[in-house]
């Protein structure tokens, strides 16, 4: 009997987990532009002073579609520092947009790592762990030292999910 | 790549470009919108200049003898020459303030901008010769419209010294493809500065060379980098080639 209720339980256990799994997707907000997300984000990266990137600064690597204006990318002021992030908002165009900043970050390793070792090779590592996440219909990458990026994006996060 | 393709590929690529080097039109080479030998223009020229580019241009300053606000720089000394370039801020040497190139441009207004890119990145410039010269278009028109009166001369990509005087060698090619491919693109550089106005093509790499087209040992610190005698010819021959209308 012990072992039938205990076979029991485990079927029903294992019944009901996948349900859990069966949430609801995350509900971010869609009220934000890029250039407020990116505001917050300098603030919580307050011990670096950043620029914002001119309209042309991916244009090695790919154009950027011209109906997509929401976005801003800020960088290190200081020409020492290669800590970078970028903030897209676009409604159907977020995968696309995902797929070719991961292409830019890889290929800006690839292409600038040499000249970076050359004179700062303690802040390559930032492009070698550089990330693209997505947040609904906001899509945002860093290149940042492990615990900037942390906060990079929870700050991000953060502020689409509290609207 | 296997080793023996690698190098089958470099020493092609060598023999292609010194043999495009040497089939460019006479007067491309000679005169045209390249700067040619005049009278000594005097330091007088010289102080109207403002030059910027790599960490060669960026050494003017402790090893040129020039104003601190006659070379534009990032706190890092050096540049790279892609479609970040107008995005990343240089120094204000009056203020310390950090601008964009534009800026500088715009609020300077020099008579003269002496420009020098194509060392770092010139592996991966050699392949794409449209991203080069259209990043360096649109660095000179950016310039040129907020200074129209900014007249722009852009040297000839410097030489590197042969593999015994290398101290720190970063690239993954030999001193002599890397010459090569500076030579292929100062090539390029020649036909390109014409189709823009107010542009001028200097060949200021002339004066660092040996015999076999390497940086004169007497010339460098490390292989690359320049020596105060490397600078004083340097801004002799643009005293000797000065701009006349």
């Amino acid at each position: 009997m012990k072992h039938k209720i205990s076979a029991a339980a485990i079927l029903l256990a294992a019944m009901l987990l996948p349900m859990g799994a069966c949430r609801k997707p995350t509900q971010y907000t869609d009220a934000l532009t890029a250039a407020e997300l990116a505001a917050d984000a300098r603030a919580a990266l307050d011990q670096t002073e950043f620029f914002p990137a001119e309209k042309g600064y991916l244009n090695d690597y790919f154009p950027i579609p011209e109906e997509l204006t929401d976005y801003e990318i800020d960088l290190a002021a200081d020409g020492n520092n290669l800590s970078e992030f970028g903030i897209w908002h676009t409604g159907n165009g977020v995968e696309s947009i995902s797929v070719l900043l991961r292409g830019y970050l890889e290929e800006s390793f690839d292409r600038n790592r040499s000249f970076y070792d050359s004179y700062i090779p303690q802040e390559t590592p930032k492009l070698r762990d550089a990330e693209v996440r997505v947040y609904g219909n906001y899509v945002a990458y860093a290149i940042l030292n492990d615990t900037d990026r942390k906060t990079f994006f929870q700050t991000i996060e953060n502020n689409l999910l509290a609207q | 790549m296997k080793p023996l393709k690698f190098t089958v590929s470099c020493i092609a690529l060598t023999m292609t470009c010194l043999l495009g080097a040497a089939a460019m039109p006479a007067d491309l080479r000679e005169g045209g919108a390249e700067l040619t030998s005049t009278g000594d223009f005097g330091t007088e020229y010289l102080d109207r200049m403002v030059f910027l580019g790599e960490s060669t241009t960026t050494h003017l300053r402790a090893r040129g003898g020039l104003r601190p606000d006659q070379v534009w720089a990032n706190a890092s000394g050096t540049m790279k020459l892609d479609s970040a370039t107008l995005s990343r801020p240089i120094q204000d040497a009056a203020t310390g303030n950090l601008i964009t190139i534009t800026e500088a441009a715009e609020s300077r207004r020099p008579e003269y901008l002496v420009l020098s890119f194509g060392l770092n990145g010139i592996t991966g410039f050699i392949q794409n010769k449209d991203s080069y010269l259209n990043n360096y278009r649109t660095l000179i028109e950016r310039i040129q419209s907020v200074s129209p009166s900014t007249r722009i001369i852009v040297q000839s990509v410097y030489p590197v010294a042969q593999a015994s005087c290398q101290t720190d060698w970063k690239f993954s090619v030999p001193p002599e493809t890397i010459n090569a491919y500076a030579e292929t693109l100062n090539g390029w550089l020649r036909e390109f500065c014409p189709t823009l106005p107010a542009v001028r093509f200097v060949d200021t790499a002339s004066v660092l060379q040996n015999e076999e087209g390497f940086l004169r040992p007497d010339f460098t610190t490390d292989g690359i980098h320049l020596t105060k005698s490397a600078y004083d010819e340097i801004l002799l021959y643009l005293r000797t080639h000065g701009w006349t209308e």
